[in-house]
């Protein structure tokens, strides 16, 4: 009896010698290439995590928890994708989520971050994902990208320190591409209001932003909403005719309703918006003569659509 | 005899703000060679009030007292921007409580005259900063009544007024036009 006690004390003292931790990150390369047409561009990556002590005393292989590192090659870069293999590029923000508990890990600031411990509930891999990394790349950031296909490859590491003897760290490499086309965009429109006609012409205007992400000229086509797509400001069947010109920086220009007025310049590269109107870069004119006010037969309220149809060269 | 000043009067209106708001252009994508495009739109808005005016006015020379009544007159342009009628009121700069058409001489002289005003009704007697609510016939399609005239305002000075000035010499008076429209 005293022998066999003896026994089991030998046996209990040598296994956790025999004992190893597993880590394993399934799979080890991912990647997609994103033609940009709008919106944030999300990248979810689904992983099998496994993190094991193999095996442990009386319960076999067990979980343990592990953290995960995620990194543009090691190194401690901002996320972000870049174009010809120089940044700053887009900014990319980055999130793990543990899909058996959760829990979600956002990588704030980016560079090398670890999550708090995990456990993966997986004993082996490869099996249905039990995590998820995604990237995000925001509309706003694109849109005031430059055209150009914007690449990184992001490291995504996961250790754990299980005993000694086994693979206690496993890496994928997740590679994002986003290619971002020719943009433009028409915006700081405002109403104008010419208000009550108290004799001579109505003029009014409006600054406005035209926006290309790269340099070059551009069209631009007004229409009004009268007869026919005329210029008129309408008081029911009364319409008030009005002219309409434009000025992209170098003097007003006049226009014709549905009538393309090419090669204008001095639009903006400089981000969308024109940093909210402080950089707006055009001007639209309307003017009523007073002729036209004049001839008005009927007296109250006149309201017209002008529509601004901007178009690359 | 001076026409010195013509008065647009306006009836104004509540400024009929329209429910609208101009749309910012969406962002616009495209792989050169082809074009990008965005299309926003802006509204426009006016009021137009009831609205009168009195132009073409030019000053009115009696000329030199010879012993009998002088009169003269000013074809001018009245625009009214819908039909209907208006008033009309003159106002002389040197009236007094009677209500009377005076012009002034150098001292403290007067000669008191008449102002008729003939408009798309015809023509009638105008009493010293009295509204004359009658009117007819503004143009309605061009304030300046595309450089012409519609109506006229005549100015008369009786020969017995004259006779009974103390002074002689030079007399005036602006004569002050008010349309309104009715």
């Amino acid at each position: 009896m005293h022998n066999r006690r003896l026994g089991w004390l030998i046996l209990l003292l040598a296994w956790p010698v025999l004992a190893t931790a597993r880590v394993t990150i399934d799979p080890t390369t991912a990647s997609t290439t994103v033609n940009w047409t709008g919106g944030d561009v999300v990248y979810d990556v689904p992983f099998c995590v496994q993190s094991t002590q193999e095996p442990n005393v009386n319960q076999g292989t067990t979980l343990i928890p592990y953290d995960v590192t995620v990194s543009i090659g090691g190194t401690t870069q901002p996320y972000a994708l870049w174009v010809g293999g120089a940044g700053p590029g887009l900014p990319v923000t980055a999130q793990w989520t543990d899909l058996q508990t959760g829990s979600v890990y956002v990588f704030s600031p980016p560079g090398i971050i670890t999550t708090p411990r995990e456990l993966s509930g997986v004993t082996d891999c490869p099996a249905p994902a039990n995590a998820r990394l995604r990237l995000r790349v925001a509309q706003a950031d694109i849109v005031n990208a430059a055209g150009g296909s914007y690449t990184r490859g992001f490291t995504v590491t996961v250790a754990n320190d299980g005993a000694p003897g086994g693979r206690r760290s496993h890496s994928a490499t997740v590679t994002f591409t986003i290619n971002v086309p020719l943009i433009a965009r028409i915006s700081q429109l405002n109403d104008i209001n010419l208000g009550i006609w108290m004799g001579g012409d109505l003029i009014g205007t409006d600054s406005l932003c035209i926006y290309r992400n790269g340099p070059g000229l551009y069209t631009v086509t007004t229409t009004g909403n009268g007869a026919g797509g005329a210029y008129a400001v309408s008081n029911g069947p009364v319409q008030v005719p009005y002219t309409v010109d434009w000025n992209d920086g170098a003097g007003f220009a006049p226009m014709t309703s549905g009538a393309s007025l090419t090669n204008r310049a001095n639009a903006w590269t400089a981000g969308d918006g024109c940093n909210g109107g402080a950089s707006n870069n055009a001007t639209v004119r309307v003017t009523v003569t007073e002729a036209a006010l004049g001839a008005a037969a009927v007296t109250g309220a006149y309201s017209g659509v002008l529509t601004i149809l901007y178009s690359t060269q | 005899m001076k026409i010195k000043a013509l008065v647009a009067g306006v009836a104004m209106m509540a400024v009929g703000g329209a429910a609208f708001a101009a749309t910012q252009g969406p962002i616009g994508t495209a792989i050169p060679p082809a074009n990008a495009t965005s299309q926003g739109d802006l509204i426009i808005n006016l009021n137009i009030p009831n609205i009168v005016r009195i132009t073409g006015l030019t000053d009115i020379d009696l000329g030199t007292y010879a012993g009998v009544d002088v009169s003269a007159s000013d074809a001018l342009c009245v625009y009214r921007n819908v039909t209907g009628n208006y008033s009309i009121t003159a106002q002389s700069t040197n009236t007094d409580a009677a209500n009377t058409f005076k012009l002034k001489g150098a001292g403290a002289d007067y000669i008191a005259y008449s102002v008729d005003w003939t408009h798309g009704g015809g023509t009638v007697a105008l009493t010293e900063g009295m509204q004359n609510a009658t009117a007819t016939g503004g143009n309605t399609t061009s304030t300046t009544c595309g450089g012409g005239t519609n109506h006229s305002v005549a100015v008369t000075v009786l020969a017995t007024d004259a006779d009974a000035a103390t002074a002689v010499g030079a007399y005036t008076d602006t004569l002050v036009l008010t349309v309104e429209s009715r």
